[in-house]
């Protein structure tokens, strides 16, 4: 076994962010380049260089921490390296033009917990989140990892471990919010030996990036949780099935799983308490339907993932007609905390019937995109404003979409909600895996409810009509909508299309589908009336209803959109007013981004220019 | 297509012929070939003793796996809601009249291959364009033509198929 | 027994048992498309939602195991409302100008409507109509208009396989056909591929079924509810209006077959309740409306072969035999009729003429004593196609067994079909025997067999603490006990086999047409290689021989008779005649009778003296001038006499059993390529055939398919020749 370098040995420590963010942003380099830069400055035996899990903070990326001072340092580029370890690692001095600025007239934040972002989440599932190395069990020990593992096995019955989680009033965090230790009792009284568990990370909701960032950040929380889980169920034989498209997050746990049997908390004889358990991971193809627990049983059974019917519920027949415990990712993280802080602590936070914290993805319209965890409870003007920092560019904000494809869009007279399971469901939308996109005024509901219908129309395992033709001829309607083609009756039409695809579809993918046409209906009625009726695009989004105009007194003639435009569209000399050809525009849209600021003439309206 | 049967049979003893592990077996002959090749599911299908139909049906379902060959340079949109509602849309369109070919198509001399995916899970990079597994965050309209152009006229890196230790 | 209510009506419910299962015998209709009673629940087409108290989403009543206290509603006006939407959203993939038409009702009768909708869009022309469950359904839910868009997937229909096409525009996705290939068949030649609205069912790659492994059983045609999959020869005939259960006659198994009638005419054949093969769901009605069929008695006169009254030929056959008396030999078919076997033999007994045995035999049959299979066993099929000859046997064996038989097929030429089995040993032809010995009991390795001593071990494991049956078509190989623990079956294909031993025989067919005290030949349903001239040659059959005949007597197929079978397990099975015979043709017992009143005889039992007594085959050593081994099986797809592939194209293609099948190498080193004519010569004789490649065949042989010319030559060594056309 290689030696891992103790984390006294430093004076100084780097905490370099290696969630996917990060990473898609050369973090990978940034850190190669510190450790160049530290060894040349014969930095190396006081200064440690750690790749961390996922901060959170993705819109900040590459991201930076000093550690002990907790500075934050942001946005790095290449070439700011040598600057940052000449001033701050040699000679102490903080770079000031690294750090978080929340806007350009305000002063620098160099702390961490400072920062607005950071400062009203409440870490329980994340408490990890770029403190440690994910690729060291180590630093997990270090934080107390396994400690309640250590409880769970040789203190605590399986019955004690199920009653402990159920007071905790844990419930599923992968949408529907089944409590856990139902889940759990239920499976361990299912009669039979052979029993399996296993860990949902088919995070197929769009926008939704948690569980990644748990499985990136803090793999062996997962592996405990399931243990403990294992236990309580006494079951020998975990899954963990993890989407394609995470394979920095297979990496990470595939590590932390040979590291955990290694230390002999995984494999034969658990702690010296003659529990066997293990756990194997299971890598997806990319389907959003195999999110779905009999589809994922089907998946990992090596078959196609098509849903079948329940009941029976896999906790009666799962994998291999045996009986099998499905929980997410998320959900599992929870059980370490919960046993070793208790139940009572637990459930001390969130609502009366969420409790807890819940992570969510903070993505789309927003200024601080990133993960955020935060008790349940807290209201969506904390989250987006408070935490998220506001929209952009000082735009309007319209609307909050949770729950992915099975969720709906929130308005703003509702910005007020406390988030919890029931709230959003009464919303019209759902709790989902914790996806939350937020839109502003330039987004077109009837194109975002086309969007998500396209997306779950695709993604349908094809098994049964409700689901595999509702949903194509919901899309066929909205997209008829969106090209101009609307007709009178087609919002009633889309209602019974949903009514049918709700009630009558074989699994969740298609019972939930509807909901983001039937919450933009219900709260965003004029946006679908106004396309049909008077073929006009509130949002200017809709390309068939909508023309590229230029504004006459505003246009300086520099020719700078002429010269861009793919399809010679625009004519117009030198220092005179130009004009697009309607005929000839395929409203790509360069025109307006190339257009000067100083005249900024190209503008967008709706109805069509005919 | 000729198949190498020395890797096939690796790869799939590497699973110590366990009929469950038919997605992760297909997946590492994806990423062997890049594609699936006919023969190659042919020979899956008789090692892992699985009816040819089934083996097809699962390569058909899963989004991972291509039956026709891939080009040089594989150009992936994210299609994720943060994308979405960042312009992915336009960034695909333009990407695609530059192109030629619809997604999930190769163009024709064989140098593209465009591909949207649902989410890459990198949402504040929004809207993402992959090429060659080389991410590119806040693509615009503009930018997303200067990357073909880029790519274009680079030539592919040598495909060298990986041996790995035994 | 639990108690159940459903809309109010209290009903039993049995352990296990669905809620649809529970309605459908109480008399309650819920609507259904992708339920069958013989397949496993499938819960896709979601139009059997019913609602459960205590649930608020409606559950499949085909997936909804009935539970004590259970209380249902099956037909609320949601419910109601979200089955007819569900049912449009059907139609919106499928053509449905049939199903809504408001001038439907006339159209049978005056074709009112000149705007019939495009063929293939449904209409009159889909060969479902008036049989298709979707038309049922839209008329018991009244649908009346369509609500949604309706797309066609415009794919293009599938022709390319023998006996029936595909259409899958007109496919509903039910899965019906899947399931059934799969859990009925075990063929898995069905699948769906790709998903989302792109969802279709299909062969890999979009193969023809011929390359798919399909053994072309039709049980996914017949349980398709819609018009997708159809029978080729009956697609326009519309529903039966009658249909008449009786046995088929092809093979042995002697399967029940329902013969559906329409004016007059057999339009196909379909499963009795259980399975059937390939050749009783496809074969039986072309035969007997066969365009080349003969109906009608014929005679060689001096001006040629003429056709005449039955009188008159039978006059002439009458005044024929009282001519030759004793020097008359008897061959006939043995898929006749019992009857018509017996009055054969009785008109022969009281001429003093001379019987031929019918069918060649190593080994005195005995029956398949279905019942001795029993416990943990361990079945060994040894130089027999299980798949292709004795499919609904091997359906029967694996549903009798459940899991716990293993199958070990010994077969040098194993097909891909023959994978069902747990292990395929390929031994060198003429050593099987030596490996069911080793494998039953001490044997020593046979190292001759060219099998590895790991692939015997893992079949000899296979084996260990089972009790043996060993299965073999004798006139392929004969395997003989090697252990107390183990027991033999001989498999006869053909019909009656056991009745016609019982009886005996004078000689065998050979003896017989080699015989100089014959001149006269009687045959019945038989088509031998004549190799000298008779006095008389009198024929009674449905198509004409190749040689010279004096009389033609137009025989009835089975399903123009009524009379008994007996088949493989000894079981008399009942033939009934659908029809009256086509044209002039009759019954062959009635031939045989009216021949005996025409020359005033009285027809007694009789049987002959011979029995048949085991024989093992010696097989002949390869040398240089004749390097080629010759096989020669068993042809299992033969009506009297011909085999199905000369009368029916689709088995021709099915099959190639009119080819000499070699492997790539032997057709290299004889210059050969597939289809192309090669003559092969042993010592004795030859005779000329095209070759057909395949991939499954060990060196150095030639497989044919049982004809008059190969059986001389059969396990005697060959070269082949390609022949210049």
């Amino acid at each position: 076994m290689k030696r891992r370098r103790k984390t006294e040995e430093f004076r100084l420590h780097l905490l370099v962010c290696a969630g996917t963010g990060c990473v898609a942003n050369h973090a990978f380099d940034i850190k190669e380049e510190l450790q160049k830069e530290i060894a040349r400055k014969k930095l190396s035996d006081e200064i440690g260089v750690v790749t961390t899990g996922c901060q959170g903070f993705c819109e900040r990326g590459p991201i930076v921490i000093v550690q002990p001072d907790g500075i934050f340092y942001q946005r790095m580029k290449k070439k700011d390296i040598p600057h940052l370890v000449e001033e701050h690692l040699l000679k102490g001095r903080p770079v000031k033009e690294l750090m978080y600025i929340p806007s350009p007239r305000e002063a620098p934040v160099p702390k961490m917990m400072d920062i607005e972002f950071f400062k009203h989440q409440r870490l329980i599932i994340l408490r990890n989140r770029g403190r440690l190395d994910p690729e060291n069990i180590d630093e997990y020990i270090g934080f107390n990892g396994y400690q309640a593992l250590e409880i769970a096995l040789t203190r605590m019955t399986p019955e004690r471990i199920i009653k402990e989680v159920k007071a905790s009033g844990l419930r599923g965090r992968g949408g529907a919010g089944f409590p856990t230790g139902m889940k759990w009792d239920l499976c361990r009284r299912e009669p039979g030996r052979i029993k399996y568990i296993i860990c949902n990370g088919d995070e197929g909701d769009p926008g939704a990036f948690m569980d990644r960032s748990v499985l990136e950040a803090d793999p062996h929380s997962v592996i405990e949780g399931m243990t403990i889980g294992a236990r309580a169920i006494s079951v020998h034989k975990g899954f963990v099935y993890v989407r394609s498209e995470y394979p920095l997050a297979v990496k990470r746990l595939k590590i932390a799983l040979s590291q955990a049997e290694e230390y002999g908390l995984l494999g034969k004889d658990i702690l010296g308490t003659n529990f066997d358990f293990d756990i194997e991971v299971v890598q997806g193809a990319g389907a959003f339907v195999c999110g779905e627990e009999t589809a994922l049983i089907a998946s990992i059974e090596g078959k196609v993932g098509r849903p079948r019917q329940r009941p029976p519920y896999p906790s009666e027949k799962g994998l291999w007609g045996k009986p099998t415990n499905i929980n997410n990712v998320e959900t599992w993280a929870n059980v370490p905390m919960i046993i070793s802080r208790g139940a009572k602590w637990f459930s001390s936070i969130g609502t009366k019937t969420s409790k807890g914290t819940k992570i969510f993805s903070l993505v789309g319209k927003i200024n601080n995109t990133g993960l955020v965890e935060v008790p349940m409870g807290i209201t969506m003007r904390e989250i987006i404003y408070d935490i998220g920092g506001g929209i952009p560019q000082g735009k309007e904000f319209k609307a909050v979409q949770t729950g992915g494809p099975s969720g709906g869009c929130i308005p703003k007279n509702m910005l007020d909600l406390p988030i919890d399971y029931e709230s959003l469901t009464q919303a019209g939308s759902m709790m989902g895996s914790g996806g939350m996109i937020v839109m502003d005024e330039d987004t077109c509901m009837v194109d975002v409810a086309r969007y998500f219908l396209n997306f779950t129309q695709e993604e349908s395992c094809g098994k049964c009509p409700p689901c595999r033709m509702g949903t194509k001829h919901m899309v066929y309607t909205l997209d008829r909508k969106t090209k101009g083609k609307g007709r009178e009756g087609d919002i009633q039409f889309l209602e019974s299309i949903a009514e049918n695809v709700k009630l009558s579809s074989l699994c969740g993918l298609g019972q939930t589908a509807p909901h983001p046409v039937l919450t933009t209906l219900r709260y965003f009625r004029d946006e679908y009336e106004a396309h049909i009726k008077e073929k006009r695009c509130p949002a200017l989004v809709c390309k068939d209803l909508i023309s590229y105009v230029i504004d006459d007194k505003l246009c300086g003639g520099c020719t700078v959109c002429a010269k861009n435009c793919p399809s010679d569209a625009i004519s117009g000399e030198p220092k005179k007013i130009h004009t697009i050809d309607q005929q000839k525009c395929t409203k790509c849209g360069i025109c307006i981004t190339v257009c000067p600021p100083k005249f900024n003439a190209v503008k967008k309206v709706s109805p069509a220019v005919k | 297509m000729k198949i190498n049967a020395k890797d096939l049979s690796r790869i799939v003893s590497k699973y110590h012929d366990e009929k469950s592990s038919l997605i992760a077996v297909l997946q590492d002959v994806q990423e062997e070939y890049h594609w699936l090749p006919p023969e190659a599911l042919r020979f899956v299908s008789e090692k892992l003793c699985i009816p040819l139909i089934d083996v097809y049906s699962v390569a058909t379902f899963y989004r991972a796996f291509s039956l026709t060959p891939r080009g040089e340079h594989v150009v992936t949109v994210c299609l994720g809601t943060a994308c979405h509602v960042r312009g992915a849309p336009l960034v695909l369109d333009r990407i695609r009249n530059r192109l030629r070919v619809e997604p999930g198509c190769t163009t024709g001399d064989g140098k593209f291959t465009l591909e949207s995916v649902n989410c890459l899970g990198a949402c504040a990079l929004a809207p993402i364009v992959v090429v060659d597994g080389k991410y590119h965050g806040q693509t615009t309209v503009k930018k997303a033509a200067q990357i073909i152009e880029e790519y274009h006229t680079k030539r592919p890196k040598k495909r060298v198929t990986r041996r790995r230790k035994k | 027994m639990m108690r159940i209510t459903i809309n109010g009506k209290k009903c039993t419910a049995r352990y296990g048992e669905t809620v649809l299962q529970v309605a459908q015998r109480s008399g309650i209709r819920i609507p259904t498309l992708c339920h069958h009673k013989d397949l496993s629940p499938y819960g896709g087409c979601r139009l059997c939602i019913v609602d459960m108290k205590g649930k608020q989403t409606p559950l499949t009543a085909c997936t909804l195991t009935a539970e004590d206290g259970m209380v249902i509603k099956t037909d609320t006006p949601r419910l109601r409302k979200l089955r007819r939407s569900t049912l449009q959203l059907i139609l919106s993939e499928h053509p449905s100008a049939c199903l809504i038409c408001e001038r439907e009702k006339d159209c049978d009768n005056f074709q009112e409507c000149i705007k019939k909708s495009a063929v293939t869009f449904g209409c009159k022309s889909c060969p479902q109509n008036n049989k298709c469950e979707l038309q049922d359904l839209v008329r018991d839910m009244d649908i009346k208009d369509l609500h949604f868009e309706f797309r066609y997937r415009n794919l293009e229909t599938q022709r390319d396989d023998p006996f029936f096409d595909r259409d899958y525009n007109l496919c509903v996705l039910c899965g019906r056909c899947i399931r059934a290939c799969h859990e009925i068949r075990h063929a898995h030649t069905l699948e769906f591929h790709h998903r989302g609205p792109k969802t279709l069912v299909g062969t890999a790659f979009d193969l023809p079924h011929l390359e798919s492994g399909c053994q072309f059983c039709g049980a996914c045609v017949d349980i398709c509810p819609t018009g997708a999959l159809r029978d080729r020869f009956s697609r326009y005939d519309g529903p039966p209006e009658r249909t008449v259960k009786t046995t088929c006659m092809l093979c042995s198994i002697g399967c029940a077959v329902d013969l559906n009638v329409s004016n007059g005419k057999i339009t196909c054949s379909t499963p009795h309740k259980d399975q059937i093969c390939a050749r009783g769901r496809f074969a039986i009605a072309p035969i007997v409306n066969h365009p080349r069929r003969i109906t009608k008695p014929l005679m060689k006169k001096r001006d040629g072969v003429i056709e005449v009254e039955w009188d008159e030929a039978l006059e002439c056959v009458s005044q024929k035999l009282r001519e030759h008396r004793n020097r008359t030999g008897f061959l006939f078919s043995p898929q006749l009729t019992v009857e018509a076997a017996e009055n054969i033999y009785a008109l022969g007994g009281s001429l003093s003429a001379k019987l031929a045995m019918p069918f060649l035999s190593n080994v005195p049959p005995r029956p398949l004593a279905l019942s001795e299979i029993k416990g943990k066993a361990a079945m060994i099929i040894v130089n027999t196609d299980m798949v292709g000859d004795y499919s609904v046997l091997l359906l029967t064996l694996r549903r009798k067994m459940k899991d716990r038989a293993t199958f070990i097929v010994i077969d040098a030429f194993a097909r891909p079909s023959d994978r069902f089995a747990d292990t395929v040993l390929k031994p060198n032809p003429g050593t099987e025997q030596k490996i069911v010995d080793v494998l039953c009991g001490p044997g020593r390795f046979p190292k001759e067999s060219g099998i590895s001593a790991a692939e015997i071990e893992l079949a000899q494991r296979l084996v260990k603490g089972k009790k043996v049956y060993v299965l073999y078509d004798p006139s392929n190989s004969v395997i003989e006990k090697s252990s107390k623990s183990c027991k033999t079956f001989p498999l006869f294909s053909q019909p009656n086999a056991l009745r016609i031993s019982r009886m005996g025989f004078h000689c065998t067919h050979e003896e017989m047409l080699t015989s100089k005290n014959i001149d006269c030949l009687y045959l019945v349903g038989v088509a031998p290689k004549l190799e000298r001239k008779y006095g008389t040659v009198i024929v009674q059959d449905c198509f004409l021989p190749d040689f010279d005949f004096d009389v033609f007597l137009p025989a009835a197929t089975f399903a123009e008779t009524d009379g008994q079978m007996v088949d493989i397990e000894d079981r008399t099975k009942r033939v009934r005649r659908a029809i009256e015979p086509i044209g002039r043709a009759m019954p062959d017992d009635m031939i045989v009778e009216a021949i005996a009143r025409a020359m005033d005889l009285r027809l007694t039992k009789k049987s002959g003296k011979r029995k048949i007594v085991t024989k093992r085959a010696t097989l002949r050593k390869t040398n240089r001038a004749y390097p080629l081994r010759l096989i020669v099986r068993e042809n299992a797809y033969t009506y009297r006499g011909k085999t199905l592939s000369a009368i029916l194209r689709g088995f021709d293609r099915l099959r190639h059993d009119r080819s000499a099948w070699i492997n790539e190498n032997t057709a290299k080193k004889f210059g050969l390529r597939d289809g192309a004519r090669a003559t092969i010569i042993g010592r004795r004789t030859s005779f000329i055939m095209p070759v057909k490649i395949s991939s499954y065949l060990p060196q150095s042989t030639v497989l044919v398919f049982d004809h008059p010319s190969a059986r001389r030559l059969k396990n005697e060594p060959v070269r082949l020749e390609c022949t210049k056309s």
